[in-house]
């Protein structure tokens, strides 16, 4: 069984925000909810500084400290590692929000319109039949990509169908998908020769998504 | 694919090319039950490899905002201006039409000249070709937007340098490369998709990536060092690291310099080339035989670069002689006093340029062998904005040229324009020529402009509002909004006062400075119509608007067909795609060709038949594809986009066929990607001789009609100018602006997505001022503070501060085109700030060669009160 995970190389993203929307457009997200984010800043002081760029997601860890916390059994660890959310099983006490200390998790506590005023867009249609409020949200390695692919004998990382919307939609090509559990596979191969880590290991959660910086 | 809980009766992927910058890089769109759903980058492109950015795929948003303009509407409150509800009716197409026709029919008649036709290039090529119609009906026509300070300047000199529109790095192979006031690979908009696919791998590689910006934020945020400037200054920087190569280091590409430029070419004491009596050539000095001889003689046995003859009773020397001594006054510390760059730092840059290059290396790319030179200057709007623009410009392009670092391997190289022709066909092509003087021409341009070499004469008085016959030099026009318009057309004899002004979607009471002098120059045309996606601060001003089609609903063949535009770089494959609808234009949204096409139809035939000629002209249509001269022939856009791809694609691949596969790629040939090494007697100017001729023509005729414009810019050898507002400003006004393009933002309608906003809310610094954090502390402020930024003229806007300390101390720094403040613009009311309100558009703030606007005006910044 493969142990999906990322790789998300820092010097080649240049913070376009390419990732935050594909993931808005292919999970119908609700206005406020974004899934992947891109944090923006800078260290050092004038003239040595550094603009910081950060693409995070949820890092689908193999010590989740979410799936510790739910009290429903709602968010689970697969047996592939991606972390999932039943909303049927979640009861909204946002647990799972606190718990987690990378914040990749937010509430649904309503639907907000897009455009507000303006009536409903296609957008606000979309993300009701996509979700339902008063539960937790969160990344979801595009899984239903992930098994819809390997169920026609594609690989994810590899096969656009099969791949992650945040991946494959990269322009700078910065994030790699694959299986952790294959030294051969390229993400294993860049975390050995990049000496790519997660972000935080000191948490002990065991994320599954590498930066190399 | 999130689930979806319906019936899915259509699930498709429809092909086509992006408008969300012009980029214009090819996507495919997912449809389910006729709604677009997703956008995702097209993998059959080999540029983007499937892949597209946020502000692309946030485009879909823009499809079905419910604030977009659905129906024509005339104004019914005759008084015009900002803010004043222009009490819209909606009004049938049919009377849309009849009543502008009606206005141009009387314009077309008694003098075309007085329709003015303006587009925004925000959308790429199918905006610019909206002048199929300003071209067959005769009047001016001028890019909206910001293009004042975008690239008047550089595109002047890429044309002559590289033939092309535009300069990158060829990030392939380049090792080095310096960025002064450039974005490419970052928030720039050429190519984007490509530039940063390209520019990662470089990065990848370990590239140098060496930025002088006064921001750490885009360029100077991935580059491997920033090194902060004073805006503005970048061509001191440049001169003196052309002086440090020349006169220190002594490293200059000596066998380029004398077989690809004009160094070896003799001067005289009149700036100007001393030529051959007989065949009127330039003239160089062969050192063996110890006689001057036409530059292109083969028997040249050696070429003097230095020294001084007399020839044809002429005290002459090699242009090169001349560059190496004037620039020994732009030492590294006279620049450092007026860029705060370290002296230090200069040197050293110049010297890691130098050894980077790699003089005299070679590579071998499809079995021919080529010099490689690894290194890149690369500019853009960040020195263009500026009064100093041509010669600062000219200084670097100077730097790139002395180390030979021009259209070759890992140089900068220009868009290409060298073309030869999709694969079935080999058509269009395009092939440089040089001219007698050794400069090139015949490559690709734009299909609507005149040549790009050589220019014509300065004539008065101009036709056109525009001016271009007293600078024929000239991309956009600052003359249309200028403060002192009246006195242009007084001095220049102007007369054909605009009566019909047609504008396809720029905001201009935005994106242009000043908007009261915006305003004020629109409200003096009698009649100005509108194609628009929403109404907002423009339409105001305007008597009819009409609902635009969103690309995403329209049809175009052309997005890939201007390679010196937006072709891809370097040895990457060629891709001509199609952009079409996703879906049908909703409500009574009408593509703006096709408005065009049937304006021409009811306003004259012979106007028909002048459309039919450019649509002939802009499409590249060859026999047997060509349409008719007929007015009795009722072509559609369609109809001409069919037979646009079949004549470049061939006979089986009609717009059908790109309909369903979206594109063509093919191989691209290292002519096309480097021409350089493949052009005879190509001479490329380190000596700028033209400008001392345009100088000459254009002095005699402007200094008798009262024209006084600074001729010492007009000079072959660069110099620096010095910011006019430093003359002028009150030492209170202590701050140079820095406006820029944000990665996620294109002109002013970005800011109606509300997922843009999503992403530029959290940003920390796309809506705010951002500066220097102990500037901001002397002065009192703390972080959040609502502020005042005020020019010298008294006008102010508001907006939040954000402390940064990537900021140079001397400069507060904006996004470009925010602050909306329609009602009818909901979603992007409140962000951002204008800060275009702040520039000011007079004679004394252009730059006299390239007319580009000082964009750094000296500031104030102070706390907003309570309450005001």
């Amino acid at each position: 069984m493969a142990r999906w995970g990322m790789v998300i190389d820092v010097l080649r993203c240049n913070g376009c925000y390419s990732c935050v929307i594909a993931c808005k457009q292919e999970n119908f997200l609700p206005a406020g909810i974004v899934w992947n984010r891109v944090l923006v800043g800078e260290s050092g002081k004038y003239p040595t500084v550094t603009k910081e760029i950060l693409p995070i997601l949820c890092n689908h860890c193999k010590e989740a400290a979410c799936v510790n916390a739910c009290p429903t059994g709602a968010t689970v660890r697969r047996e592939d590692g991606v972390v999932t959310i039943d909303y049927d099983k979640c009861i909204g006490c946002r647990y799972c929000i606190i718990a987690c200390p990378f914040q990749a998790r937010s509430y649904l506590h309503k639907f907000k319109e897009y455009f507000p005023g303006q009536g409903k867009t296609p957008w606000d249609i979309l993300a009701k039949e996509a979700f339902q409020t008063g539960v937790a949200v969160k990344c979801d390695f595009c899984s239903d990509r992930i098994d819809a692919g390997l169920k026609k004998g594609l690989k994810p990382g590899v096969d656009r169908e099969a791949t992650p919307a945040c991946v494959l939609n990269c322009p700078t090509k910065a994030r790699y998908f694959g299986d952790l559990d294959d030294p051969n596979s390229e993400v294993s191969r860049l975390i050995k020769e990049e000496r790519a880590t997660p972000i935080h290991p000191e948490y002990g959660t065991e994320p599954s998504v590498y930066y190399i910086k | 694919m999130a689930k979806i809980n319906h019936e899915v009766k259509e699930d498709v992927w429809i092909k086509t090319a992006c408008s969300g910058c012009y980029g214009n890089c090819p996507v495919r769109v997912h449809r389910i039950n006729g709604q677009a759903v997703k956008i995702e980058g097209e993998p059959e492109c080999p540029w983007t490899d499937g892949t597209i950015c946020g502000k692309g795929a946030a485009e879909l948003q823009t499809l079905y905002d419910p604030a977009r303009l659905n129906y024509p509407m005339k104004r019914t409150n005759p008084e015009k201006g900002i803010g004043v509800d222009p009490k819209w009716q909606r009004i049938s197409w049919e009377e849309a039409l009849d009543t502008i026709a009606e206005k141009l029919r009387d314009v077309y008649k008694t003098n075309p000249c007085q329709y003015l036709h303006q587009y925004t290039p925000t959308s790429g090529i199918i905006g610019c070709y909206t002048g199929i119609f300003s071209n067959a009906f005769g009047g001016g026509q001028n890019s909206g937007g910001g293009g004042l300070f975008c690239g008047n300047a550089t595109h002047l000199h890429s044309g002559i340098i590289h033939h092309a529109w535009s300069v990158t790095a060829d990030f392939e192979h380049a090792n080095y490369i310096i960025y002064m006031g450039a974005s490419k690979g970052n928030a720039a908009g050429h190519s984007s998709g490509l530039m940063m696919r390209l520019a990662a791998n470089a990065r990848a590689r370990g590239c140098k990536m060496v930025a002088f910006d006064p921001i750490c934020n885009f360029a100077g945020g991935k580059a491997t060092e920033w090194i902060p400037i004073k805006p503005g200054t970048d061509g001191v920087v440049a001169l003196a690291m052309i002086n440090v190569l020349l006169n220190e280091l002594g490293i200059y590409d000596v066998e380029y310099l004398k077989a690809q430029t004009n160094a070896p070419f003799l001067i005289g004491p009149d700036q100007d080339y001393v030529r051959d009596k007989e065949s009127d050539k330039p003239l160089v000095y062969d050192t063996k035989e110890g006689k001057a001889k036409p530059f292109d003689d083969p028997k040249v046995g050696e070429y003097a670069l230095e020294g001084k003859y007399n020839v044809n009773d002429v005290d002459c020397q090699p242009a090169f002689q001349l560059i190496k001594e004037h620039v020994k006054k732009y030492t590294p510390e006279m620049a450092s006093e007026i860029s705060t760059v370290p002296a230090e730092t200069i040197r050293r840059v110049a010297n890691e340029f130098g050894e980077a290059a790699s003089i005299g290396s070679t590579i071998t790319i499809q079995g021919k062998t080529l010099p490689l030179r690894p290194v890149a200057v690369l500019l853009f709007r960040g020195m263009n904005g500026h009064a100093n623009a041509w010669n600062s410009i000219a200084a670097v392009y100077l730097l790139c040229s002395i180390v030979g670092a021009n259209d070759v391997p890992g140089s900068a190289i220009g868009w290409p324009t060298q073309f030869f022709g999709l694969p079935n066909t080999g058509w269009p092509h395009w092939e440089l020529k040089t001219d007698k003087d050794g400069m090139i021409y015949d490559g690709w341009w734009w299909v609507w402009e005149e040549a790009m070499w050589p220019k014509p004469d300065p004539k008065f008085p101009p036709a056109k509002p525009t001016m271009r016959d007293v600078f024929p030099w000239l991309t956009t026009s600052p003359f249309l909004h200028a403060s002192d318009r009246e006195w242009w057309r007084e001095k220049t004899g102007f007369v054909n006062r605009t009566k019909v002004l047609i504008m396809w979607g720029a905001n201009q009471v935005l994106s242009a400075p000043n908007s009261k002098e915006v305003a004020k120059s629109i409200m003096d045309y009698p009649f100005v119509v509108s194609f628009r996606l929403y109404l907002d601060e423009y339409s105001d001003l305007c008597d009819i608007v009409l609902p635009d089609t969103h690309w995403l609903e329209s049809l175009f063949p052309s997005s890939h067909m201007e390679p010196g535009f937006n072709g891809p770089t370097g040895m990457e494959d060629w891709y001509v795609g199609i952009q079409q609808p996703v879906i049908e234009p909703a409500f009574e949204r009408r593509q703006a060709m096709d408005v065009y096409i049937e304006l021409a139809r009811r306003i004259d035939p012979q106007l028909l038949v002048s459309i039919y000629n450019q649509l002939n002209i802009f499409l590249r249509l060859r026999d047997p594809y060509k349409v008719e001269l007929d007015p009795t022939k009722n072509y559609t856009w369609e109809e001409c986009c069919d037979r646009a791809f079949k004549s470049w694609a061939g006979d089986e691949y009609g717009l059908e066929w790109f309909k369903e596969h979206g594109g063509i790629s093919w191989p691209k040939r290292v002519e096309e990607a480097f021409f350089r090494p493949f052009v005879k007697n190509l001479r490329t100017p380190i000596y700028y001789q033209y400008v001392v001729r345009w100088r000459n023509k254009l002095r005699e005729l402007a200094e008798p009609r009262g024209i006084d414009l600074d001729w010492r810019h007009y000079t072959p050898l660069p110099e620096y100018f010095s910011n006019p507002y430093d003359e002028i400003a009150d030492p209170s006004f202590d701050l140079y602006n820095v406006s820029y393009r944000d990665i996620a933002h294109t002109g002013s309608t970005s800011l109606c997505s509300p997922w843009i906003d999503e992403v530029s809310s959290t940003n920390p610094y796309t809506y705010n001022i951002h500066i220097n954090e102990e500037t901001a502390k002397k002065k009192g402020l703390q972080e959040g503070d609502e502020v005042w930024l005020e020019n010298i003229f008294g006008r102010r806007i508001k907006g939040k501060v954000k402390f940064m300390q990537g900021i140079h101390p001397q400069v507060v720094g904006t996004m470009a085109a925010g602050g909306h403040w329609s009602k009818n613009m909901s979603s992007a009311l409140g962000k951002g700030v204008h800060i275009n309100e702040l520039l000011q558009i007079e004679k004394r703030f252009l730059d006299p060669v390239s007319l580009s606007l000082e964009s750094s005006p000296r500031l104030k910044i102070y706390k907003a009160k309570e309450g005001k």
